[in-house]
């Protein structure tokens, strides 16, 4: 097992470490964290405006770049977080608290150090996870029938809007219209036109990447827009960059235990990427000797939270990587990615693509490192950046995704796409309908019909037969359970207080 | 967005946000239906390509009529949409400039020429720079200008993606003789050099309003 292990890290290695897959993996974290940094824009614009950048690679090298852009994304986050106090995601609200906090007593450079150090520790705990788990669990996966997925994905399905908050009942019909979204299109089986409405467009269905970038990139600009630009006060008195050893030995233990506690929540479907750095920084609160620090500064109140950040991050490639269902709404536009690659997500990826599989796991580390070594620098460029004002930044935005968009197939009708879905976007978070279901529904749902039709072929059109499977069965009342308890009143008003978005 | 204080009980129905989802859920659920109603629906051990959009647009329509009902008995809790027109319409113009201008496209009787990036890319972001209640023409213009190099520059030259650069009359005169590399990056440098050249003519009014602005905020 553990000599397996070895091998396979160094298959991975002989991989990632190619000088083309090295100055990948170090474009995706430059350009993650460039628009990562940017205020108000989280790892999931940030993936869906940079996502035409990587479609030139080959497949293993441009889901590094990805990789790449997912890490650079999470931490340019971090960074606008502690010297703007303006968090561009909901992950990192609470490195907000005390990360800004220790950046108004002019030890900004500190928090962005741990916070540096931490992410990569958590990284490397959160990238041996997936290592050791990918096998084991991939062959499970391998013996689930079309039932077993069905409901497996029912229930994924089912967690991820229970655990996204908001209304549940809002979240079920951005699901559903998603599903149905995926289904626009040709019938795989009978070729027949369906939802089309007579337009060649829509034959082809809805492309992901665009109505990602629609939904996500366009549809974040538009909602800033209408926030009147209050210019961003930006410390520029960094300090000193790394933390002493006092601060180390400070943070040492808030570091482990952000770094466990991120990876089992990261595995979560929905917003485990999320609630990760919550719970570390309720952890850290409640562990520490003199709880009132927190809010005024404390380092452990950077150190958990982002380490628990990054290391959730990491393990959330983990229901992608083997079982094939993408957990959260960015995992969605990972998988997609792939699937474009003509790799798509599935138990067998590792036994088929063993150099693809651990090429990436591989890089996941390398990429975490080369964000310690290449920010912790650069902090001066972003920093300026931040100072650039929004109505110079949202034009810019805007051109790059029209011709990111168009210069994928060279079609204007996907530029149109891209715009309607940013306008409809914006609509649809006015009225609070948050957009984040209805990716992971247009993304799964060609799968969950295809693994129904198969599961009623093979039970003979028998729905007992079908639901009625041990490992099914158990699957499909499990998510009756999740649901209608998150219906339940007092389950109901915890949620909402949780934020939705990824 | 404070003048409006209606709230709770007093908000009239067309305003609350769960009615106003509740009425687009549910249209949705009907256009669905409406364009799967022809599929067949097949049966259990052949499901065929309409029985999924037909079961899921039921079930959708019934959440939509569940979110007005729940919206018109809010008493306390009803909030009042709250929505921007200048920033979608115009933003949303702008890449609609982009969509069709960028190689042309002929609509019925209209056909539009290729404008190529170096003239569709500064127009785009003047036009989507105006979306902001901020925006300042001088400023955009050398944005567009300046960006539209840079794009060309990374897409066209160093990715080699497929984007027109050059207007359609004008790619027709050049590209034979110079081959394709080189129109482009005289192109580039040409609008570098004008940007520049904006840049330091208008900077003193620039640099006037960014003071008054830094002012405004201390």
């Amino acid at each position: 097992m553990m000599n397996g292990l070895i091998e396979h890290l160094a298959l991975g290695f002989s991989v990632s470490f190619t000088l083309q897959n090295l100055f990948l993996c170090l474009i995706g974290c430059l350009t993650g964290t460039l628009i990562g940094v940017l205020p108000g824009i989280g790892p999931l614009a940030t993936i869906a405006i940079l996502l035409p950048l990587t479609f030139n690679a080959e497949p293993v090298g441009s889901l590094i770049m990805l990789a790449g852009i997912y890490y650079g994304a999470q931490y340019g986050g971090s960074t606008t977080a502690i010297l703007v106090n303006m968090p561009g995601e909901a992950s990192s609200v609470v490195t907000a608290l005390d990360g800004h906090a220790m950046a108004r007593e002019g030890r900004a450079g500190k928090a962005l150090g741990i916070s540096a150090i931490g992410s990569f520790i958590a990284g490397t705990f959160g990238t041996l996870i997936i290592a050791g788990l990918a096998m084991p669990l991939a062959a499970v996966a391998l013996s689930f029938t079309a039932g077993n997925y069905f409901g497996l994905m029912v229930l994924g399905l089912t967690l991820a809007i229970v655990l996204a908050g908001g209304s549940l009942l809002k979240a079920v019909c951005m699901l559903l219209i998603g599903v149905v979204m995926a289904l626009v299109g040709a019938d795989p089986l009978t070729a027949q036109a369906r939802l089309t409405f007579g337009s060649p467009v829509l034959y082809d269905g809805f492309d992901m990447g665009i109505v990602a970038m629609g939904l996500f990139g366009i549809t974040e600009i538009l909602r800033n827009l209408e926030l009147r630009e209050g210019r961003p006060v930006v410390r520029t008195n960094v300090g000193q960059l790394w933390p002493n050893w006092q601060d180390m030995r400070q943070s040492a233990g808030s570091i482990a235990r952000g770094s466990v506690v991120g990876s089992i929540l990261g595995i979560l479907p929905g917003n485990g990427v999320i609630l990760a750095p919550f719970a570390s920084y309720a952890l850290e609160k409640r562990l520490a000797r003199d709880p009132s620090r927190f809010g005024k500064g404390a380092i452990e109140g950077v150190a958990g939270p982002e380490s628990a950040n990054n290391s959730a991050a990491q393990s959330a490639f983990i229901p992608l990587l083997t079982l094939g269902l993408p957990a959260t709404a960015t995992m969605a536009l990972l998988g997609g990615a792939m699937t474009l690659h003509g790799v798509s997500p599935s138990p067998q990826v590792i036994d088929r693509h063993p150099e693809l599989f651990w090429g990436m796991v591989t890089s996941m580390w390398i990429g975490n490192l080369l964000l310690v070594i290449i920010n912790l620098p650069l902090i001066g460029i972003w920093v300026r950046l931040l100072r650039v004002p929004y109505r110079l930044l949202f034009p810019t935005i805007v051109l790059v995704c029209c011709i990111g968009i168009y210069s994928l197939a060279s079609r204007p009708s996907d530029v149109i796409q891209m715009g309607i879905f940013g306008v409809a976007g914006y609509v649809l978070v006015k009225l609070r309908l948050e957009p984040t279901p209805l990716l992971l529904g247009l993304v799964l749902g060609r799968l969950l019909e295809n693994n129904l039709r198969r599961g009623l072929v093979l039970s003979r059109g028998d729905l007992l037969t079908f639901i009625s499977e041990p490992l099914t069965l158990v699957l499909l009342l499990f998510a009756v359970v999740v649901f209608v308890s998150a219906a339940l009143p007092q389950f109901a008003r915890r949620r909402e207080l949780l934020v939705a978005d990824d | 967005m404070g003048e409006n204080t209606k709230t709770g009980t007093n908000l009239p129905p067309y305003l609350r946000i769960d009615v106003l989802s509740g009425i687009l859920v549910s249209i949705l659920a009907l256009v669905i239906w409406f364009g799967s109603a022809s599929l067949p629906v097949g049966e259990l051990r052949y499901i065929g390509p309409g029985l999924l959009p037909s079961v899921l647009s039921a079930v959708l329509f019934f959440c939509g009529i569940a979110l007005i009902v729940i919206g018109l008995t809010q008493t306390a809790e009803a909030e009042r949409v709250f929505i921007a027109v200048r920033g979608p319409v115009v933003v949303g113009t702008a890449i609609l400039f982009f969509a069709v201008t960028i190689r042309g496209v002929t609509l019925g009787p209209l056909a539009i020429p290729q404008l190529g990036l170096l003239v569709t890319g500064p127009l785009t972001v003047i036009i989507a720079g105006m979306g902001s209640a901020e925006a300042r023409l001088r400023e955009l213009i050398i944005l567009g200008i300046a960006l539209t190099a840079a794009g060309v520059l990374v897409f066209a030259d160093v990715l080699s993606m497929t984007v027109p650069v050059f207007p359609g009359i004008l790619e027709s005169e050049i590209v034979v003789a110079w081959g394709v590399d080189w129109p482009q990056r005289i192109a580039v440098a040409a609008y570098a050099v004008i940007a520049l050249g904006l840049w330091i003519v208008f900077k003193p009014k620039l640099t006037g309003q960014k003071n008054n602005t830094e002012e405004e905020q201390l």
